[in-house]
């Protein structure tokens, strides 16, 4: 299963660090768009079509709070995950985030176990060599 | 008195999280001496940055860390090799190290309150002297690692 993730984050190393995380957590068939801002995010989920948006909260222009705010009134992009990044870790914020319509929540500094974790929890359990798998063999093909 | 001994303590905690988490790093603490000092001792240039907060208690925090050791943490934080480390990579990488020692250092502090964090900025070293108020109080922490040391400051008001 290939997917498409929107990374939003101001901060462009913590951007391929997330990346390299998800890519290392295996899900590394998966196509990356960027972001800097909720704005940016905005603009990158009209024109794209994506499975995924992990964001951070605290960014310049929108962050990531006012993003998920702003995919909540659209039809198409309330449908789609997002799951906040972000240094902010009072109870207050992460129920604000959930209340919102976050989809999961991960605390920095994070560990590559936990994002894996979260990513399973919202897109299934997957690994690089997973197309390659079918349980039923050729047999159950169908064409 | 207590609750600087408790900010140190939170300050500490999120250091170590952040740098042993995300970087890999083991570290020791030293909490004499402050940033003057600090910027004095060195002998190699300072990269520094600033984030301000508030919330219970308001303030700033400044980060000071030599730039040999920012481009072996960027190396390490963004998995590039050390030729590929530019001036952007190591200015974002310690406004993000900035921000994630700051942010967790609140979640460390007291979890159930919500401190707003401003967008960290890098600022000249001469400005990370800058004292608060006779009100304020202050942690310094000089953060060493096998790749030499780092200083954190933190200033404190309600």
């Amino acid at each position: 299963m290939a997917v498409n993730i929107l990374i939003v984050d101001d901060s462009m190393p913590m951007r391929a660090v997330i990346i390299k995380t998800i890519r290392a957590s295996g899900y590394g068939a998966a196509t990356y768009f960027q972001a800097e801002n909720g704005q940016d995010a905005l603009v990158q989920l009209r024109d794209n079509w994506l499975d995924l948006v992990v964001t951070d909260y605290n960014m310049p222009d929108m962050n990531g709070l006012d993003l998920i705010k702003e995919m909540k009134k659209d039809d198409v992009l309330s449908a789609i995950p997002v799951i906040v990044v972000t240094t902010e870790g009072s109870q207050k914020k992460i129920e604000e985030f959930m209340e919102q319509g976050a989809a999961g929540y991960v605390k920095k500094p994070f560990t590559p176990e936990l994002i894996r974790k979260k990513l399973a929890e919202i897109l299934g359990e997957m690994s690089d060599d997973s197309e390659d798998e079918f349980e039923g063999g050729d047999d159950d093909l169908d064409f | 008195m207590t609750a600087k001994m408790s900010l140190k303590e939170a300050m500490t905690t999120s250091i170590s999280e952040v740098l042993e988490t995300m970087f890999f790093m083991s570290l020791e603490f030293d909490y004499t001496g402050n940033m003057k000092e600090c910027i004095e001792a060195s002998d190699e240039s300072l990269m520094a940055t600033r984030l301000d907060f508030n919330g219970p208690l308001k303030g700033w925090f400044n980060f000071a860390i030599p730039d040999s050791i920012i481009h072996t943490f960027a190396e390490n934080f963004m998995g590039i090799e050390k030729d590929q480390v530019t001036a952007e990579f190591k200015e974002g990488t310690i406004k993000e190290l900035t921000n994630m020692i700051a942010g967790n250092t609140f979640s460390c502090l007291d979890p159930e309150s919500v401190y707003n964090l401003g967008i960290p900025e890098v600022v000249d070293i001469a400005e990370t002297v800058e004292s608060g108020s006779d009100a304020s109080g202050e942690v310094f922490i000089l953060v060493e690692t096998i790749d030499g040391s780092l200083a954190l400051k933190g200033v404190f008001s309600k």
